[in-house]
């Protein structure tokens, strides 16, 4: 806890302000300023965590804690024979998902930051788009329009030729269309996260370069990167976050398959609780997924305090 | 001053707004995913039926809380133990074991039932009225039934000189789709004889569990385990898959499509007969019109009759820990009695369930924009299956199609990709 | 030099196609979403997929618009503003006191609201358990159900946020504030809130548009009808009888609506917002 303090210290400031009453009466007040808000995190957010770890220890069949199981639900969890494989398709999706999103976002950030004032906003709009649009209807209309036999996509690569393909024809082009879907979808949001960290970069910067003689690239590489690395951070988190825990990318776009190519974590949970009412093993999974999200943040943030 | 007077108006006034009425009314709360308001035919006969009800029994109130289908069960399962169940609820038909066992459902014998005549039970007496006696009595009354199987265009089978009856046995379907798919200049496939969807999201019984059913009459043993993992499943599977590798009636692509995509395939004309429910054929009908959409139950190895296909539906029963157990038993007695059932069957396109109302009503259901009903009527009756009683257990169609994938996009040996999917069934419904 | 210009020509061509080709395939899912919004359903269904070949018709608008869409979008409007609204005012009081305030504990409180993050992401997961939990404190089923969640769920990334914002903002200016005999509260809301006037607006926007396009909570904690949301309804017509295709696109095109338009009024101030105090990290 300790060291966990010591990374966050350098985003808190330093020192407190040599003005205001006494010592007591400054910690009581900003324990006012902030008490509201922990209030509403401790009881909505973390309150509610706990007693699903709680509830977790029972035999929850039929939702009622109905006897005590210890750790049983998640030993039968773990016993699944294709719980390695879900997390493993988790990670991979959920990096290569973050990854193409962000540097796709950032090449797109960097297009628009040399845009004129309308232009720019326009295509901050344009680029926004998919990630306002309802989750479930845009993963439906993606489906409809990349994936469905009927739908443009496929129809416009017939006319151009390339017929009989089946985007979900086959375990590595399954993972390859969620993939896409996801940054379809996150793309946007990055973009305008990374642009504001672009525009908060001083010019004079990169004039300081220019007389140096540096090259585009290396303007990109040793100025405007560093620059971003927290606005970087934010979207990572985000991203990461989103992609993680998405149920309707794979539910409505890929549907799991083709065998089980993309099943991944949390459609996995999705089917326990609503198709096999298999709460225990739900309710174990959810929890286990909670912490590894926590797990994530709290590395995110280790990682902040290291590089400030 | 008037600061303060109208605060305290303002406060008596919220306090006024939130303290429940109390009036001389009995309100009941039912959950379903009909909402009275609505436009389609089935919400409308809802409200008619809740009126009649409530015009009836004055002082008694019914308000519907419209939920997402998917969910609904679920969410009256963690209702039932937070204590805010509503009294009268539907259930998805596979869940009713499990959610009387959770002891959420007031058994209905002790209320209506028990005045009913052998005739009135005889009338309801079919899969659905057996899978609902849980132990000590009838927990629920099925609505909104479905049955799994064979949707066609009526008119593409005439052009093509088939007659529906050659649907009733496997190679007569065969023949009829390969007849029906239809190949374009450059060999690709314009529409495809027979469509069906091997996602696990919300499936359809596939056509090996009918194959199954058909030679071995079973498949559950009697401890509620899979017993498909044996010649017959191997042989109904290998069936299955060749109408996609041999036969080339279904696209391979069938692996990565769900049931939703059928119908929309269906509806543009991909697709000639496909794997459906009873209950989407209203919406095809609207779609394509009464004179294109046929119904019809699976064909069989015999040849003259069907084999046995998944049912589905929704069992309406009353909360056991409700205030008003009687009065909601009441209503559901009177939203299945024979009037009741003429204006579910009738006026809003579902599936009678009583046997008298198609017996009464021949010549209505004789029409052809009416056959589907008749026809799913029937084949409920007589070629349906649900598990054992107390078999509280989910996913055999997700079991079977997981096989179906991994054998055809895994290249998995059939046999062992049949035990795995048995051995995954049994695990996640604890019968190991 | 010529060539170097002719370069830089081809080089802007390219760039150019291959940004529209970008934004045509990046939009087309909602072009098509649209476009299949104002045509009847028998002409959507096809084979070959017709886009600009149809009769247009606003039946299906009438259609949603003739149930209670209109009232859940009224519901998720309150909701998402009264959320914008008192997220914002506790977001901003928090991190004030983490950036300016000494706060005993200070430095595991903002772990907890950074760990708390995923907690609010990752709701969908254990939506059971939560739903009893809200039921037994007998928060369930009311008014203000939806807008708590999507308050607290928003909230670690509000705070989050405005720190960013609010680090940017020099010292100096407190410390003359306070010479001149400004109280904390007087420093807060006159001198650094209108600074980060920016980073407002971009936590503002962000918590508009999760309270918005929430849907889990907003179906299973409330029942009732009336207090349902927007994104609920825009469900319901993925029904068990049918997937009305038309409604469903139209229902989701006026959800859309709204959220664009404020991105497109209030766009600027989260580009601008998430600048200030982003940089220093």
């Amino acid at each position: 806890m300790i060291r966990a303090g010591a990374a966050v210290r350098p985003l808190l400031d330093r020192g407190a302000p040599s003005w205001g009453p006494s010592a007591r009466g400054r910690n009581a007040d900003g324990a006012a300023y902030v008490a509201p808000a922990m209030l509403l995190i401790v009881s909505c957010l973390y309150l509610p965590s706990v007693y699903a770890f709680f509830y977790s220890l029972f035999d929850i069949r039929l939702l009622g804690t109905t006897h005590f199981v210890g750790l049983a639900n998640y030993v039968f969890l773990g016993g699944d024979p294709e719980l390695l494989a879900i997390i493993g398709r988790s990670a991979g999706f959920t990096a290569c998902a973050v990854v193409l999103a962000i540097a796709t976002a950032l090449g797109v950030a960097l297009w628009i930051h040399t845009l004129g004032r309308f232009a720019a906003m326009l295509c901050q709009i344009l680029v926004v788009v998919p990630w306002v649009i309802s989750p479930i209807v845009g993963a439906l209309l993606f489906r409809w329009v990349f994936v469905n036999q009927i739908g443009l996509g496929l129809y416009a690569l017939q006319r151009l030729g390339l017929r009989g393909f089946d985007p979900l024809s086959s375990p590595f082009s399954g993972m390859a269309v969620l993939i896409a879907f996801a940054c379809w979808r996150t793309v946007g949001f990055a973009t305008i996260l990374l642009l504001a960290g672009l525009k908060g970069i001083p010019k004079d910067f990169y004039e300081a370069a220019s007389v140096d003689g540096a090259s585009a690239l290396q303007k990109l590489w040793s100025i405007t990167l560093p620059q971003l690395r927290t606005p970087m951070l934010i979207t990572l988190v985000i991203l990461t976050l989103s992609n993680l825990n998405t149920v309707e990318a794979p539910l409505v776009v890929t549907g799991g398959g083709p065998n089980l190519a993309t099943d991944i974590l949390p459609l996995d949970l999705y089917q326990r609780a609503f198709a096999q009412y298999d709460f225990n093993s739900a309710v174990a999974m959810g929890v286990g997924m909670f912490a590894a999200n926590i797990a994530l943040a709290l590395i995110y943030v280790r990682l902040v305090g290291r590089n400030a | 001053m008037s600061w303060k007077r109208l605060m305290t108006a303002i406060i008596m006034a919220v306090i006024l707004a939130c303290t429940p009425r109390i009036g001389w009314t009995q309100t009941l709360r039912m959950w379903t995913m009909l909402d009275p308001n609505g436009k389609d035919p089935r919400e409308i006969a809802l409200k008619k039926i809740i009126g009649q009800f409530e015009a009836a029994n004055p002082g008694v109130t019914i308000t519907v809380e419209p939920q997402i289908w998917d969910q609904m069960t679920t969410k009256f399962l963690a209702a039932n133990q937070a204590g805010t169940a509503p009294d009268i609820t539907w259930v998805n038909v596979p869940t009713l074991p499990q959610v009387v066992k959770a002891g959420a459902l007031a058994n209905l014998d002790d209320y209506f039932m028990k005045n009913w005549t052998a005739r009135d039970v005889a009338d309801l007496d079919d899969v659905f009225w057996q899978f609902s006696f849980q132990g000590n009595g009838h927990y629920g009354i099925a609505h909104s039934r479905a049955y799994a199987g064979l949707i066609y265009r009526i008119d593409l089978l005439q052009q093509a000189g088939i007659n529906p009856d050659q649907l009733r046995s496997w190679p007569g379907l065969i023949a009829a789709a390969k007849k029906l798919t239809v190949r374009d200049a450059a060999g690709n496939v314009t529409r495809w004889g027979l469509g069906q969807a091997y996602l696990i999201d919300k499936p359809i019984e596939p056509l090996a569990f009918s194959m199954i059913l058909e030679a071995q009459k079973h498949l559950l043993d009697d401890q509620c385990r899979a017993d498909w993992a044996n010649p017959v499943g191997l042989n109904a599977m290998t069936a299955q898959l060749d109408m996609v590798r041999e036969d080339k009636i279904t696209p391979p692509g069938a692996v990565s499509l769900n049931v939703e995509d059928l119908y929309d395939q269906f509806a543009a004309g991909r697709a000639a007969i496909i794997r459906g429910t009873s209950v989407r054929v209203p919406k095809m009908i609207g779609l394509l019109g009464a004179d294109k959409v046929g119904f019809t139950g699976t064909p069989s190895f015999a040849g003259d009759t069907f084999s046995p296909s998944g049912v589905g539906g929704w069992y309406v029963g009353a909360w056991s820990k409700g205030k008003y157990i009687a009065l909601a038993a009441k209503f559901i007695e009177a939203m299945s009695s024979p009037q009741s059932d003429r204006i579910w069957s009738m006026e809003a396109g579902a599936a009678p369930n009583r046997k008298s109302t198609v017996a009464e009503n021949a010549t209505w259901f004789a029409e052809p924009a009416h056959a589907y009903l008749a026809a799913a009527s029937k084949l409920i009756s007589g070629y349906s299956w649900l598990p054992p009683k107390n078999c509280a257990v989910y996913g055999w169609s997700e079991a079977l199609n997981g096989a179906a994938q991994a054998i055809l996009t895994g290249g998995a040996e059939p046999a062992a990709a049949l035990r795995r999917a048995a051995e995954q069934f049994d695990r996640q419904n604890r019968l190991q | 030099m010529r060539r170097r210009n002719g370069w830089r020509l081809l080089r802007h061509l390219g760039m150019s196609i291959g940004l529209a080709l970008a934004t045509v395939v990046n939009l087309s899912p909602l072009v098509w979403g649209v476009l299949a919004s104002v045509r009847p359903e028998t002409q959507l269904l096809t084979y070959p997929p017709r886009l600009l070949d149809f009769t247009f018709t606003l039946d299906n608008y009438r259609q949603v618009l003739e149930g209670a869409f209109l009232r859940a979008m009224a519901n998720t409007a309150c909701y998402a503003t009264a959320s914008v609204l008192i997220g914002l005012l506790l977001g901003t009081l928090a991190a004030f006191a983490f950036c300016r305030l000494p706060l005993r504990g200070g430095a595991a409180m903002f772990l907890l609201v950074v760990a708390s993050i995923p907690l609010a992401s990752g709701a969908a997961a254990l939506i059971v358990p939560n739903y009893l939990y809200f039921t037994f404190l007998g928060l369930t089923n009311h008014w203000f159900t939806l807008p708590l969640i999507y308050i607290s769920s928003a909230t670690p990334m509000t705070i989050w946020i405005i720190k960013g914002a609010m680090e940017a903002v020099p010292r100096e200016l407190d410390e003359a504030a306070h010479v001149d005999g400004a109280s904390r509260l007087m420093v807060f809301s006159r001198i650094v809130l209108p600074l980060c006037l920016p980073g407002l607006g971009a936590a503002g926007l962000f918590i508009f548009i999760h309270a918005w396009n929430e849907f889990v909570a907003g179906s299973v904690m409330v029942d009732t009808e009336s207090l349902r949301p927007v994104q609920v309804m825009v469900y319901q017509f993925i029904g068990f009888f049918s997937r009305d295709w038309g409604a469903l696109t139209a229902s989701a095109t006026l959800a859309m609506a709204p959220v664009v338009l404020l991105y497109g009024l209030f766009g600027r101030l989260m580009i601008s917002g998430l600048t200030v105090g982003s940089v220093k990290g």
